[in-house]
């Protein structure tokens, strides 16, 4: 194997390349999106070489990068959304937002699931960026607690309150949900 | 079937999913970007919340300049009239006269 110092940016791109794609994909829930923020990532990436060559855990630091650039472009592009002052001022995070309006098909879900996949990714939307950063690293990105305890920079044990919380927070939603279409 | 099931089928929608495959191009496409002198883009500050926060800290401050105005506008009544009354009271004991 490779020492670090010697592995090409090439090597870097090849090597990450799936797991910041993923996780962007994840996040932003649009292909185009997710193809812009995976190229941020590494054009950050390049303009620090010599910090990612001195990181002990290469992929929690990729991971930390991959989060924060994928939130940001959200809160851009919400910023961009015209909403009146007062609505911008005042809205909940964890407001009322229908699940109908799901529209993103996860490219690696399996055919005979994309129903409700399209369901829950619509309901992960609603959540707030800790429980949803929480949620997507432990049951997406299939990531141990201690693993995503590292990215978020929290202990263990906040972590797995997080998933707890996300996972209350979309039941709740998707009952009403379900409540709603009358099942 | 019951919701309980139904929501039970959608967390596990995400079993079994397979991994996403970014542009086969997309080495091509950040060296092109790099070449071009693009730079990462700086991090936006979290609008919501320090709108929110400058609302809060700016409605406290009305509050307090306030209740601190209506305080020491109090206090002078008070002094101005206990001021008043002593020199009444010294008026009084001055024009009183023992018989």
């Amino acid at each position: 194997m490779k020492n670090l110092s010697e592995i090409s940016f090439e090597e870097i791109v090849k090597q990450h390349q799936i797991r910041v794609f993923n996780t962007a994909i994840s996040f932003l829930q649009n292909k185009e999106d997710a193809e812009d923020v995976t190229q941020e990532v590494f054009i950050e990436i390049y303009h620090s070489l010599d910090s990612f060559r001195r990181q002990a855990n290469v992929s929690t630091w990729i991971y930390r990068i991959t989060v924060n650039r994928s939130l940001d472009f959200i809160r851009k592009k919400n910023a961009k959304k015209k909403q009146s002052f007062l609505t911008t001022l005042f809205s909940n995070d964890s407001g009322e937002i229908n699940l109908d309006k799901g529209h993103f098909d996860h490219p690696g879900i399996l055919l005979e699931k994309k129903e409700s996949a399209r369901v829950l990714f619509a309901a992960i939307n609603c959540l707030k960026e800790s429980q949803k950063t929480a949620f997507i690293l432990f049951h997406v990105e299939e990531l141990s607690q201690k693993e995503i305890a590292l990215i978020m920079d929290l202990s263990p044990k906040a972590v797995e309150s997080l998933i707890l919380r996300a996972k209350t927070h979309l039941r709740e939603k998707l009952k009403n949900f379900y409540n709603n279409r009358g099942i | 079937m019951d919701i309980n099931n139904h929501i039970n089928e959608t967390f596990e929608s995400l079993k079994g999913m397979h991994k996403a495959e970014p542009s086969p191009f997309l080495f091509d496409q950040v060296i092109n970007k790099i070449n071009r002198g693009v730079k990462p883009s700086a991090y936006s500050y979290n609008g919501n919340q320090f709108l929110r926060w400058a609302l809060a800290i700016s409605v406290s401050t009305i509050i307090s300049i306030n209740i601190i105005a209506v305080v020491s506008i109090n206090y002078k009544k008070v002094s101005v009239a206990s001021a008043e009354v002593s020199v009444k009271n010294e008026l009084y004991n001055a024009t009183t006269y023992n018989y």
